[in-house]
């Protein structure tokens, strides 16, 4: 059996294949906000994380007029396929996928291998930055259904028939490391994990070309841990980019019905006061 | 990141189509050690993950990220090191395959 939703990946070929097809827009979103500029995919927008998709003071990505003013700024219409690709294996490229999908936005696509599979198969790169006629972009409600806030999350610890996903790396998980071992080691005031989590990192996803793995493999690999598609899952990391690589080989490739990405992840749930937290 | 791990990094990118046995922690649920061939590894800004095909196991893939790696040791070296058991011919020898009579 395949996946789920065969559709929401396409190939580094099909994307070479599908570049001057005026019913896509192609989308970059990178961890590191400079990789655009340093050379793109031809005919890719960029998008920066913390620009273009964050609230600019509070915490949290754009509201849904925030999130129609992008789109239309940038000439994506609500009938565009949009296909999402990124550095570190999609991280904010799946993150995207999910903030689409939270807006309601149809034909969504993620580049299966990101940015990296693109270069290694010495596809071509440029600087020119594409410009498309502004659009009227009109976003659904919110899908309060695919998102999780920390008084969910807390309600559910301990619920039989709820899984949570830890999808950062072991030394993470395990409150040796507050953040990834690569960046600055900022964002909370407490190390380890929420009790009951399973530890999965993101990566345990994918093949060692970056692309996903096989159904078969995924379904073995999350059931193996106990998380299985009869229960309401929780996804989450640090601040909710890589457990949106996770969601989305749950939901999205596997076909789970209940699947939330929290996206206050470590950064909220270790620095509250008086919750509980395992080591 | 610590020295340490910058090393082991290193060390895992080096021997990447070879065949190595890892040496695991507990945590990793894979047993204390895991021989096979080094697929290949994803390299993340939290860290690598290695993608081996066990010995035991032809065509399976398992994926172990490095913090659960303690050390790895490449085939290549093992002739050098000390006496090596041979699977195949169920012989013990001290000195490296290439230079073994046949």
């Amino acid at each position: 059996m395949g996946y789920a939703k065969p559709d929401v990946l396409v190939d580094t070929a099909w994307v070479a294949e599908n570049l001057k097809n005026p019913t896509l827009r192609i989308v970059e979103v990178d961890v590191d906000t400079s990789a655009y500029d340093s050379g793109h995919v031809p005919g890719a927008i960029g998008f920066n994380w913390r620009v273009d998709i964050q609230e600019p003071v509070r915490r949290d990505f754009v509201n849904k007029a925030g999130f129609e003013a992008l789109l239309g700024r940038v000439g994506i219409g609500n009938d565009h396929t949009v296909v999402l690709y990124g550095d570190n294996n999609n991280w904010f490229a799946t993150w995207a996928y999910w903030v689409f999908k939270y807006y309601g936005h149809g034909p969504v696509r993620v580049m299966d291998g990101g940015r990296k599979k693109w270069i290694d198969e010495g596809r071509p790169l440029v600087r020119e930055k594409p410009s498309h006629p502004a659009t009227r972009y009109v976003a659904r409600d919110p899908d309060a259904g695919i998102r999780a806030f920390r008084e969910q999350v807390h309600a559910a610890l301990g619920k039989s028939g709820v899984g949570l996903v830890d999808v950062r790396s072991p030394k993470e998980f395990a409150g040796e490391l507050l953040a990834p071992e690569n960046l600055p080691q900022e964002g909370a005031q407490r190390g380890g994990h929420i009790p009951g989590a399973a530890n999965i990192p993101w990566g345990m996803a994918v093949r060692e070309d970056g692309t996903f793995k096989s159904a078969e493999e995924l379904r073995a690999l999350y059931e193996g841990k106990g998380i299985t598609p009869d229960k309401e899952i929780f996804t989450y990391c640090r601040i909710g980019e890589r457990s949106s690589h996770t969601w989305f080989v749950l939901r999205e490739l596997l076909g789970y019905g209940k699947v939330r990405n929290y996206d206050g992840s470590w950064t909220e749930w270790g620095s509250l006061v008086n919750v509980p937290i395992e080591k | 990141m610590t020295a340490g791990d910058a090393t082991l990094k290193d060390q895992i990118k080096k021997v990447i189509g070879q065949r190595v046995t890892l040496t695991l922690a507990h945590r990793s649920g894979l047993g204390p050690t895991l021989t096979g061939r080094l697929l290949g590894a994803v390299d993340a800004a939290d860290g690598l993950v290695v993608t081996v095909e066990p010995e035991t196991a032809a065509g399976v893939r398992r994926t172990i990220h490095y913090h659960d790696i303690l050390a790895v040791t490449p085939e290549s070296s093992k002739g050098v090191t000390g006496p090596q058991w041979d699977t195949q011919s169920q012989m013990c020898w001290s000195t490296p395959r290439g230079s073994r009579r046949t």
